[in-house]
């Protein structure tokens, strides 16, 4: 069975490429990059800068790949949802802590209901199976 | 294969989060503190450099369930296999594009093995 959900996490997975990409990419990467930190610094959090693009770009096209294969949508959905729940627990607990308030990081925003729509698709999944 | 899988997951999140924590972290930190820059970008760098962390947690313990859970293991080994694939491809021509040597990001040693493992574990859970 498609889950509608699986379209649902790919659309907010494509705005988290985008966001992550041309958002980010000038306001957050950039000063790194152009900063006197050490090289192997700047070299370590730019790989998990466009380390983190890709995947995104990955768990987008896994989402796709949930819709169009339902065989293997239980394990991808699996596999989605705990990880958008901790990169938006991260952003929402973090940006708390280290801020003291939770709009200052955004992120969850996006992480957060991405982990929703791949559980929600994951149940649905899960009820057409039994 | 899975519980292979789930080690070297688990061993490269601990290097991340141990080593790379005191010699590329914290360094982050000092100099952040040094500048004055906006709540954001100290904030999203520590959000995704912890996250990275739990990513890892997250997929060992993903490994683990396929593990147990034949039924359902290739898809979460397919998904691990290309999540890590990723990292392996963009550790392997970063340094290389960028800094001029592969081994300018090493990181790539441990992103092959761990793409490897899983994609060795999704055809044998086919």
């Amino acid at each position: 069975m498609k889950s509608k959900w699986n379209l649902a996490a790919f659309t907010v997975m494509a705005l988290t490429v985008v966001a992550h990409a041309f958002g980010g990419g000038p306001e957050i990467w950039l000063p790194v990059y152009e900063s006197s930190l050490p090289q192997v610094v700047r070299i370590s959090m730019g790989l998990v800068w466009h380390g983190l693009t890709v995947l995104f770009i990955i768990m987008a096209a896994l989402s796709l790949a949930a819709y169009l294969r339902p065989k293997l949508s239980l394990g991808i959905n699996l596999s989605l949802a705990p990880i958008n729940l901790g990169f938006g627990g991260v952003a929402l607990i973090y940006g708390f802590v280290s801020t003291g308030g939770v709009l200052v990081l955004p992120q969850w925003i996006l992480f957060l209901p991405m982990a929703v729509f791949t559980f929600m698709a994951l149940k649905a999944m899960q009820k057409s199976e039994a | 294969m899975g519980l292979i899988l789930a080690f070297l997951l688990f061993a490269t999140g601990c290097i991340h989060h141990f080593r790379g924590g005191g010699s590329i972290w914290a360094p982050m930190l000092v100099q952040w503190q040094d500048v004055k820059q906006k709540k954001l970008v100290k904030g999203t760098l520590g959000f995704i450099w912890h996250g990275v962390t739990l990513w890892f947690i997250g997929m060992t313990g993903l490994a683990l369930y396929a593990y147990v859970t034949p039924h359902i293991a290739q898809g979460i080994y397919l998904s691990l296999a290309i999540q890590n694939l990723s990292f392996a491809i963009i550790a392997s021509l970063y340094g290389k594009l960028v800094y001029g040597r592969f081994l300018a990001s090493p990181q790539w040693l441990f992103f092959w093995p761990i793409a490897v493992a899983a994609f060795v574990a999704y055809s044998g859970a086919m």
